[in-house]
């Protein structure tokens, strides 16, 4: 009889739903990706629970769905992981468009019906047993040796016209900047780089100044005592060795290009470099330059540079140019255009940054990194800052299912990158019996819930004698009244 | 202490489906310990095992509900023979066990639907289909050890239970609140509605059954069915212990069943030096040795005489012929 019943029960429920749900697949293959818009199932239920790891050897950016809320109205969302597999760090910045979540046999849901945000709270919601998960997504994976160079030429003395400033001058405001990037222990801030991340801090004028330090250090001290060496330097002219600067720096970063070829250490190199001013030597600091257009072969020279040392040391380099000022319009300068014979140095970079000359030296296909031109210091932090959280900032992803459509059981989701796609699949967890934890703060949990029906029920036990006495009793005295 | 909790009262109607719904708690508190103690070997979290080992978790989940369940609802009756609390134990215990295994298949049959045909909630058929195999094999397990008309009435409260419970899961679903709960009151209302049914219907079956009219446990009643019981003080040795302090001896007389037909007739006998009378239309009739008296429905056997006695009714539920 045992027997016989699951199997009926089975003919029934396969005459009911016929379409079979195989095992879970986690995907981690590279796939071709496909965009088709259509209809796809809904349900009310809601799941918690990692899975969906993407094959690492297989996938450059492996994707692992963290979690699955469904709600009634057809609406969900997903805590999604998408790890580039060299760094161990958080792709940033994708972007819906990349994104196709495919529910059962349907197709994949239309880019439109797709919500992608990189924020913190995806890991909130991660159950208490994820924890181990949850600190690994939260912590950067990656040790970074950071190579400051800060602009000190004579323009950098003026203050910058912002509240956020208060009364800093330029340098001034680079220098508190670096001071606020760095960790010291104690100390109750959210630094970018924290206390196992080694600095290294240079300065320019009309001259690279990288004798400030003997070499990395993750010592705070030292590096804030050079910081304040720094404050008291006296700029000998306008012209700066920016180029110059940075091609030293490269030359660092070189020699140090094995260590960060080590797949065990994930060690990568970062420049960040402040300033306001225009190059205005040559690349070994020696000559002077007037005309912005002499820049010009100094620049590709650079990005040549720049792409050696990338490839020298496995694509572990990043650059960040910091720019204390505006981009703005200035005789024979523009910044899509090369610069006009017009365009004189010392007159230009007193209107505006060189954007054009820091856009190519950041360029995202040259090299990782950014440019920005900000008059706050605080937007110049944000900047750098956010950049670096997003790579250990997981994925929030809300979908809305197209109405009327049925529940589905398997949840396949591909993230497209540099033309490959890598997926992940979350099976549903079956509903029919019902999961013991709580998928939401409740104000009553069901522990409590039991022992208040326990004691109900037991109380009710008693009810039946305690009635029976009751009518005793009465009986009794009524009988007594009569006699 | 438990048994004179059962008085003439209709509410004692409601101590078995209580008790079946305290197996519910019980399982619900079972299951959430052998969850916590499997998490923690397979280093896994209790919240996610239901992903992680399906298999387990469904039958892990009804395998409790049978052994709890199982062994809340048939403790009432060996409690109301007045039999020691080994015996109750025992009792349950073994019908316990085997309605746990009924549990279990009926949790792996559950496991190989939702798993094979990727149902859920929303699909109405398969949830109720599901919900009354897994009553229906708890109800039939729990009872299957006494093997009589019984055995059907607990499949009849395990299919009540299990409808009850599909209705309990799909309101819990439509008005979103947490499984949490479901999870816990779904034991409870199986439980519930065994414990109703075994208890609160049986006399539609045929055979006969022993009512106490007077003292301490008034309104118990002794449901006879296939084997002679024997009536006295003594928790160890009798199938029908009654208070001593009420005159009642050890062993002090001996209902015997035989086969009639389809049903079965009684006689009784005293086996005491205390008075056995059985009053029929007004007369007493004394029952003395070995001279067994027959009973018809209706009568009233009094047991020991003097201040101290037991009055108990017979009632006949087997026709003529």
């Amino acid at each position: 009889m045992p027997r016989v019943l699951p199997a009926l029960l089975l003919g029934l429920a396969l005459a009911v739903n016929p379409s079979p749900i195989t095992a879970d697949e986690n995907a981690g293959s590279p796939q071709e990706s496909e965009a088709e818009g259509s209809e796809t199932p809904a349900a009310p239920a809601t799941e918690i629970g990692p899975e969906g790891a993407g094959s690492e050897e297989a996938c450059p950016h492996p994707v692992r769905i963290l979690w699955r809320s469904q709600e009634r109205d057809g609406t969900g969302q997903l805590g999604l992981a998408v790890t580039d597999s060299e760094t161990g760090q958080q792709v940033p910045r994708l972007e819906a468009s990349q994104i196709s979540v495919q529910v059962d046999e349907a197709p994949p849901l239309p880019a439109e019906a797709l919500q992608l945000k990189q924020t913190r709270s995806v890991l909130e919601r991660l159950p208490p047993s994820e924890q181990e998960l949850r600190e690994a997504l939260s912590t950067d994976p990656v040790s970074y040796d950071v190579f400051f160079s800060v602009d000190l030429s004579r323009s950098m003395a003026e203050k910058l016209p912002h509240e956020d400033n208060s009364d800093l001058t330029k340098r001034e405001l680079a220098v508190s900047l670096i001071d606020r990037m760095i960790k010291e222990s104690g100390q109750n801030r959210s630094p970018v780089f924290d206390s196992d991340d080694r600095i290294f801090l240079a300065g320019f004028d009309s001259s690279p100044k990288t004798d400030l330090m003997s070499g990395l250090t993750p010592d705070r001290v030292e590096v804030r005592s050079v910081l304040s060496a720094l404050l008291e330097h006296t700029p000998q002219s306008e012209n700066t060795a920016l180029f110059a600067s940075l091609d030293n720096t490269l030359k660092i970063v070189t020699g140090l290009a094995p260590s960060y070829l080590d797949e065990s250490a994930r060690r990568e190199a970062v420049i960040v470099l402040f300033t306001h001013s225009f190059n205005g030597r040559n690349l070994e600091g020696r000559s002077s330059l007037n005309r912005c257009r002499q820049n010009e072969p100094l620049l590709s020279e650079l990005v040549e540079r720049i792409e050696r040392v990338r490839e020298a040391t496995g694509n572990r380099l990043r650059i960040y140019i910091l720019a204390l000022g505006a981009e703005g319009p200035a005789t024979g300068y523009s910044l899509d255009e090369a610069p006009g014979r017009r365009c004189r140095i010392s007159a230009a970079q007193r209107k505006t940054v060189d954007g054009r000359s820091f856009r190519a030296l950041t360029d995202p296909k040259l090299v990782t990194g950014g440019y920005t031109a900000q008059a706050s210091g605080l937007q110049l932090l944000r900047f750098l800052k956010e950049d670096f959280e997003l790579r250990s900032t997981p994925y929030e992803l809300s979908y809305r299912l197209p109405a009327g459509s049925q529940r589905g059981r398997t949840l396949t989701l591909g993230v497209t990158r540099d033309g490959v796609t890598c997926s992940a699949s979350l099976r549903s967890a079956s509903d029919i019996v019902p999961a013991i934890a709580a998928q939401s703060e409740l104000e009553t949990s069901s522990g409590e819930l039991a022992l208040f029906l326990t004691c109900l029920l037991i109380v009710c036990l008693f009810v039946p004698r305690s009635l029976t006495n009751l009518v005793g009793v009465l009986k009794s005295k009524s009988k007594k009244k009569r006699r | 202490m438990f048994r004179s909790l059962l008085v003439d009262n209709p509410l004692r109607f409601l101590i078995s489906p209580v008790l079946g719904a305290l197996g519910g708690v019980a399982s619900w508190c079972l299951f959430a310990l052998l969850l916590a103690v499997y998490a923690d070997n397979q280093g896994v979290g209790v919240d996610l095992l239901q992903r992680e080992n399906p298999a387990f978790y469904n039958a892990a989940y009804f395998a409790c509900i049978g052994l709890c369940v199982g062994f809340a609802c048939n403790m009432l009756r060996v409690i109301q023979d007045g039999q020691g609390p080994l015996r109750v134990a025992g009792a349950g215990l073994l019908s316990g066990l085997i309605a746990g295994m009924g549990g279990l298949v009926g949790g792996l049959a559950i496991h190989l639907v939702v798993e094979t045909a990727g149902t859920t909630v929303s699909d109405l058929l398969p949830l109720v289909g599901c919900y009354l195999v897994v009553g229906l094999l708890v109800g039939l397990s729990s009872r299957i050890t006494t093997f009589d008309r019984f055995t059907l009435l607990g499949a009849l409260g395990g299919l009540l239970g299990g409808g009850v419970a599909v209705g309990l899961r799909l309101g819990l679903a439509r008005w979103d609140i947490d499984e949490a709960y479901a999870t816990l009151l779904i034991p409870m209302i199986l439980g519930f509605g065994i414990g109703l049914v075994t208890y609160s219907l049986p006399s539609f079956v045929s055979g006969a059954s022993l009512r106490i009219l007077t003292g301490n446990f008034r309104g118990q009643t002794k449901e006879l069915e296939n084997r002679d019981i024997v009536i006295g003080n003594n928790k160890r040795r009798l199938q029908w212990v009654l208070p001593k302090w009420e005159g009642v001896q050890d062993p002090h007389a001996c209902i015997e069943v035989r086969a009639d037909g389809r049903g079965y007739r009684h006689w009784v006998k005293n086996l005491s030096r205390k008075a056995v009378v059985v009053l029929r239309s007004g007369k007493r009739n004394r029952v003395r040795g070995e001279d067994a008296v027959e009973l018809e429905d209706g009568d009233v056997l009094v047991f020991a005489t003097g201040k101290n006695y037991v009055k108990v009714r017979y009632t006949q539920r087997t026709e003529n012929g």
